[in-house]
């Protein structure tokens, strides 16, 4: 920040003001750092750009209808060229700017990952049924390569996604990694983790789950500093700055609102099946906790997605860029609720109208701000330098965690 | 806001290479920075020229429209190309690009016309539903089917053997306070009537106690186990049932151990949530799950008839007739009340259907 004029010019030569007058000279030095900061605010707001979202309902119901029917015919093998597709719809119907982004990722890629997803499902349930050992040895497979399997899925994703010609990146060593991410797994595993090992007793492990159940609010921000500190795009690295409290608050509102809300519904629920009598209660009562475990999640979600998104946009830097979100937890509920409503009555039909209005509120909340001009910002970004090791492994199997 | 770096979509003319040419407007990125240099596309052919658009007029690139990756067209999204070099083009104006890419051989994929047109979408869906319809009724069940008795039957005594542990262990099932004696001779006289009626399929009949109303019960494991429970052999005196109708009740739970019903449940219950999965992962995981729930039930309705088929079967092979089952359904009836769960939400057909196949199967 320079200064555009000498503190001393408004001092009468020869006159010691501030000496004798401390006061008075904090009270100006004061004020000019106020205006100084709001000009700089100005000059950030000047160069704010929205992003837009031009994505059509109508149209991406035909992608996804017939997608979806070449993914059922194929049993599942289409499926990474579904999404290769999805991705590609929502990324170029992105506006930043009057330019689009991109997706490259390739189908084959993601096939074989999701091979291997399915595989290790499959030996996770059967060994639960089957044989405990096996069971157990997926969770600690599982656990120990969490950390490897998200900073794949991490560079495969960014380093396919590209926005005016350069292709975003992820800067991680798998050392990173895991002195970062593996405490997540361990932390909430603790229970099955002790049990396995010397056999816990029952207070144990509910100290733990407890215990895990406190820290997740904080795992999910360890989770989501890695991803944003790590991001980089022409050449400008993205920063964090830690905000587990807003975290906390967010889980803290969000469990207050489940439990109001859950309450209510069993009430209603109860009210109404007493009506039809004592059998229907019993027989439809995992339907029932399924249908209030959704509507619960439906309400309670706008809450907190409202408040982590602005935490997490807010302390998110990109070099000089600046990010902020206009999402509002009543336009979200609002728009939430409505989705769900008409994706139950069509039977899920409605879901592709509801995925492009949720994507375009979601994006059209974005902001980005600079104190330079948006060309001046453009012509001084640089391609990422490509990691020779890294490009091979992560083209190889084309992890999608989906966070 | 300067948004368009397109130019005007006038170019210069051509210098000699005349001929069917179409030019298009377009923003270059080089894949160094990120600056949007304004760019025009001349196609002749399957030959294109990307120039500079100002006076230079300078030739950037030049080639066939095939060396380059082109994007799908998406109706409110720019064309993007790739460029061999890693350059980006975005189209804005495309005017007759989809044309000219066509004619060229480069138009849209069979996947990409079917999105493209309503009625594709609709018979998309249309079959769909059949499909997923067919899968449902037939496709699965015969699966699962095909599986339980030819991939599992190893598993299954195993897995029995699991769950039985863990429901004695876990205190769920206590030791049986039924006598020795009767216990013997209720299984001496049901080993008779399963030799006549199903030969050949192996059982093993255990007896527990379970207190409270759950112990109204018998049930079936996989691999044979057969479980049957003090509440129906008269130990609380809230039923009294005759010999004949316990054994018709075994004769229900053989038939489930014939048929390989449990281990069929679970593989269509775990197919049905794969599928649920594929049609509906991209919601949400939970929602995923009601459609199963439901759809499992379904399955274990078809499997509860075909057990009271096989009860009737096995009741007959020696020489009774379906009435004890259907004193036992009364007796059922005026224990629990009349007011249940409607039809798709339970796990048992309605009381008042299964009473009509049986009466039906009444000689």
């Amino acid at each position: 920040m320079t200064r555009n004029h000498d503190p001393f010019a408004e001092l009468e030569p020869g006159t010691l003001r501030d000496e004798l007058n401390p006061e008075l000279a904090q009270r100006e030095a004061a004020a000019r750092a106020q205006r100084e900061a709001e000009e700089a605010q100005r000059r950030l707001a000047e160069h704010a750009r929205r992003l837009e979202f031009t994505g059509d309902g109508a149209e991406y119901f035909r992608i996804w209808i017939v997608n979806l029917v070449l993914t059922v015919v194929t049993v599942g093998l289409y499926s990474p060229w579904a999404k290769v597709r999805k991705t590609r719809y929502f990324w170029q119907n992105t506006v930043l700017d009057g330019h689009r982004f991109d997706y490259h990722g390739n189908p084959w890629a993601i096939l074989r990952g999701r091979l291997l997803a399915v595989l290790l499902l499959a030996a996770y349930t059967w060994g639960t049924d089957f044989s405990p050992t096996l069971a157990l040895a997926t969770i600690a497979v599982l656990c120990l390569a969490a950390p490897w399997l998200f900073l794949r899925a991490q560079e495969f994703k960014l380093r396919n996604t590209s926005h005016r010609g350069l292709r975003f990146g992820f800067d991680a060593s798998a050392r990173d990694a895991y002195r970062h991410l593996l405490p997540l797994p361990l932390i909430w595993f603790s229970g099955a983790i002790a049990t396995a090992a010397f056999g816990a007793s029952e207070t144990t492990i509910l100290a733990l789950s407890t215990l895990s159940g406190f820290a997740f609010p904080w795992m999910h921000h360890q989770l989501k500093q890695f991803q944003h500190s790590r991001a980089h795009y022409g050449g400008l690295h993205a920063r964090f700055d830690p905000v587990w409290s807003s975290f906390y608050s967010a889980y803290f509102i969000g469990g207050a609102v489940l439990v109001l809300v859950v309450i209510g519904l069993v009430i209603l629920t109860m009210a109404v099946t007493s009506l039809a009598g004592p059998g229907l209660l019993t027989d439809a009562s995992s339907a029932l906790g399924i249908a209030i475990g959704a509507l619960a999640y439906a309400v309670v979600w706008p809450f907190m997605a409202t408040r982590m998104q602005r935490a997490v946009w807010g302390h998110t830097t990109l070099g000089p860029v600046r990010f902020w979100t206009y999402i509002d937890s009543g336009d979200l509920l609002r728009l939430v609720l409505s989705c769900m409503a008409l994706t139950v009555v069509t039977c899920g039909l409605y879901w592709p109208y509801a995925a492009v209005r949720l994507a375009r509120y979601r994006v059209q909340c974005i902001e980005l701000r600079t104190t330079l001009p948006p060309r001046e910002l453009a012509a001084g970004l640089q391609p990422a330098a490509q990691r020779a090791s890294g490009d091979g492994a992560a083209d190889l199997f084309g992890l999608d965690v989906g966070l | 806001m300067d948004r368009t770096l397109n130019p005007p979509s006038s170019p210069a003319p051509l210098p000699s290479d005349a001929g069917a040419a179409v030019a298009f407007a377009a923003a270059y990125f080089d894949g160094n920075s990120a600056s949007a240099q304004p760019v025009y596309l001349r196609i002749a052919g399957a030959q294109l020229r990307v120039t500079r658009a100002d006076e230079s007029d300078t030739l950037l690139w030049q080639g066939t429209l095939h060396a380059l990756r082109w994007s799908e067209a998406f109706r409110h999204a720019p064309r993007q190309a790739l460029l061999p070099d890693g350059g980006t083009l975005e189209i804005n104006d495309r005017g007759e690009l989809d044309t000219v890419l066509t004619a060229a051989g480069l138009g849209p994929s069979r996947v990409v016309r079917l999105q493209r047109r309503w009625p594709a979408a609709l018979a998309s869906l249309l079959a769909l539903l059949l499909v997923t319809a067919a899968a449902y009724v037939y496709g699965l069940p015969a699966a699962a089917k095909w599986i339980a008795f030819n991939v599992t039957d190893g598993i299954e005594q195993r897995l029995g053997d699991l769950v039985l542990q863990e429901l004695d262990d876990g205190d769920f099932l206590a030791p049986s306070t039924l006598s020795h004696g009767r216990q013997e001779r209720l299984a001496a006289r049901f080993a008779e009537m399963a030799a006549r009626a199903a030969p050949g399929v192996s059982y093993r009949l255990l007896f527990r106690n379970i207190d409270g109303p759950l112990g109204v019960n018998a049930f079936a494991l996989p691999g044979g186990t057969i479980v049957l429970l003090d509440g129906l052999t008269g130990g609380d005196g809230r039923l009294s049932l005759t010999d004949e109708q316990i054994l018709g009740v075994l004769g229900h739970e053989l038939g489930h151990v014939k048929h390989k019903h449990v281990m069929r449940r679970l593989i269509q219950t775990a197919g049905t949530a794969v599928g649920a999965a594929v049609l509906w992962g991209d919601i949400a995981g939970l929602a995923a799950n009601v459609p199963v729930s439901l759809g499992a039930l379904q399955y274990t309705r078809d499997f509860e008839r075909e057990a009271d088929d096989f009860a009737v079967e096995f009741l007959h092979a020696n020489g009774l007739t379906p009435s004890p089952l259907l004193e036992f359904f009364r007796q059922i009836e005026s224990l629990s009340g009349s007011k249940r769960a409607p039809a798709f939400l339970s796990t048992h057909p309605s009381l008042k259907e299964r009473q009509e196949r049986l009466q039906r199967a009444v000689p």
